[in-house]
């Protein structure tokens, strides 16, 4: 019978080990030493606690904690916070916030939500914006983000759940990439 | 009775038709002790406005979440920053968790890619793990403090000297005794990719504390 395959020398750590495979386990020395051998850093990494932090360094991170979320708009307005001021600036903000809109409006839908934010946006948003507006409409809509190459390493990660990660929120420098990169791909002349 | 709270549109375009309003609920009945709510009713009492609900949330979580920081970065300071990090993307994206995991989970979550994004951001040097020192597992006595916390320092700069999957599959195995399921949806990989993740970050681990008698 073959030796255990590293997914289940993990199941085994997991004391998840298929019973049949568990049958070879009992009579091969080679597959329990290569079990011993994972156990023992498994067993170091347990036993490592960290060092706490004092009562005054808890204090200071909750003053700067506490002024850091001051700076945020509530969270009640979910992904609507998204348009705060600070947040977006006129084209390069329409461009994520379509993006964005276009992510969550499934989940707005299922949480019985608020009509049809994206048409509504959209039209008002037009309605302030520059010729480029339709063409990166356009664009946005065909866009498959996990297909963009330009995201390699710029520390946005593009897979399933993205919308899921966007909603939950960019910090600035993520926001300005993003902006960039779809700002790029949808050819929009920077300023 | 409910009441009706109405909030002004927190941007410069107010798109028509989207209502900017929302009814929050109150009631007679005494508002309850925070410390005495669990962290689903946290989360909706934030969302109701009450500020000093995350508050709550923060006190209970932080320490947690500041030692998954702390072991992903082995350093107290940038450990403190994520951490920060950490809640002001809750903070930003509360309304969006629905209580299909425990807090802790999803806060967890948010941890750790906001440690793997600042990695990538930062652009730190991951050195191949071959062309490093292994670390000195040192003299062992289970009898003394020192010691111990030394081995526990040597274990946490091993840990973070493994590349970041890796070091974020171990994490969250390991001290957020997360599922290899749950790990894989979080870091967008397979079930396999997790298992090998966490297969290779142990054989590392080995390598890096030095062979051990
Ligand atoms: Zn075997």
């Amino acid at each position: 019978m073959t030796h255990l395959r590293p997914d289940e020398l993990v199941d085994l750590l997991d004391g998840a080990l298929a019973p049949g495979r568990a049958a070879h386990l009992e009579t091969c020395d080679l597959c329990r030493e290569e079990a011993a051998r994972l156990a023992m850093p498994l067993d170091a990494a347990r036993g490592a606690g960290v060092p706490e932090p004092s009562e005054g360094e808890w204090a200071r991170f909750s003053t700067r904690l506490s002024s850091a979320i001051e700076a945020e708009p509530s969270p009640g307005w979910g992904w609507l916070s998204w348009l705060a001021p600070p947040v977006l600036v006129p084209i390069a903000g329409l461009a994520v916030l379509v993006f964005a809109l276009a992510v969550s409006v499934d989940r707005v839908a299922e949480r019985g939500g608020w009509g049809a934010p994206v048409a509504v946006v959209t039209d008002a948003a037009v309605d302030d914006e520059s010729d480029a507006w339709p063409a990166l409409v356009e664009v946005l809509a065909a866009l498959d983000l996990s297909e963009v190459d330009a995201f390699a390493g710029t520390g946005i990660d593009v897979r399933p759940g993205v919308s899921e990660r966007l909603v939950a929120g960019l910090s600035r420098e993520e926001f300005a990439t993003l902006q960039r990169l779809i700002e790029d791909e949808a050819g929009v002349a920077h300023p | 009775m409910a009441a009706e709270r109405t909030s002004n549109w927190p941007g410069t375009w107010a798109p028509v038709g989207v209502p900017v309003s929302r009814t929050v609920k109150s009631s007679d009945a005494p508002i309850p002790r925070l410390a005495d709510l669990d962290d689903a009713a946290l989360v909706a009492a934030t969302l109701d406005g009450r500020r000093e609900a995350f508050d709550e949330i923060v006190e209970r979580h932080r320490r947690v979440v500041y030692q998954l920081c702390y072991r992903f970065v082995n350093q107290p300071e940038d450990a403190a920053d994520l951490t920060q990090e950490t809640f002001v993307r809750a903070w930003r994206g509360l309304a969006k968790f629905r209580g299909q995991a425990a807090l802790s989970t999803w806060l967890h979550r948010i941890a750790v890619n906001v440690c793997l994004n600042r990695v990538a951001l930062k652009r730190l040097p991951t050195e191949p793990i071959d062309d490093r020192q292994f670390v000195d597992p040192g003299a062992r006595d289970p009898h003394g403090d020192l010691v111990r916390d030394e081995r526990a320092a040597r274990v946490r700069a091993a840990i973070a000297q493994l590349p970041p999957k890796q070091r974020a599959t171990l994490l969250l195995r390991v001290y957020q005794d997360m599922p290899h399921e749950e790990i894989a949806q979080v870091l967008g990989n397979t079930v396999g990719a997790v298992k090998a993740n966490f297969f290779h970050a142990l054989g590392n681990l080995r390598r890096l504390l030095g062979e051990q008698p």
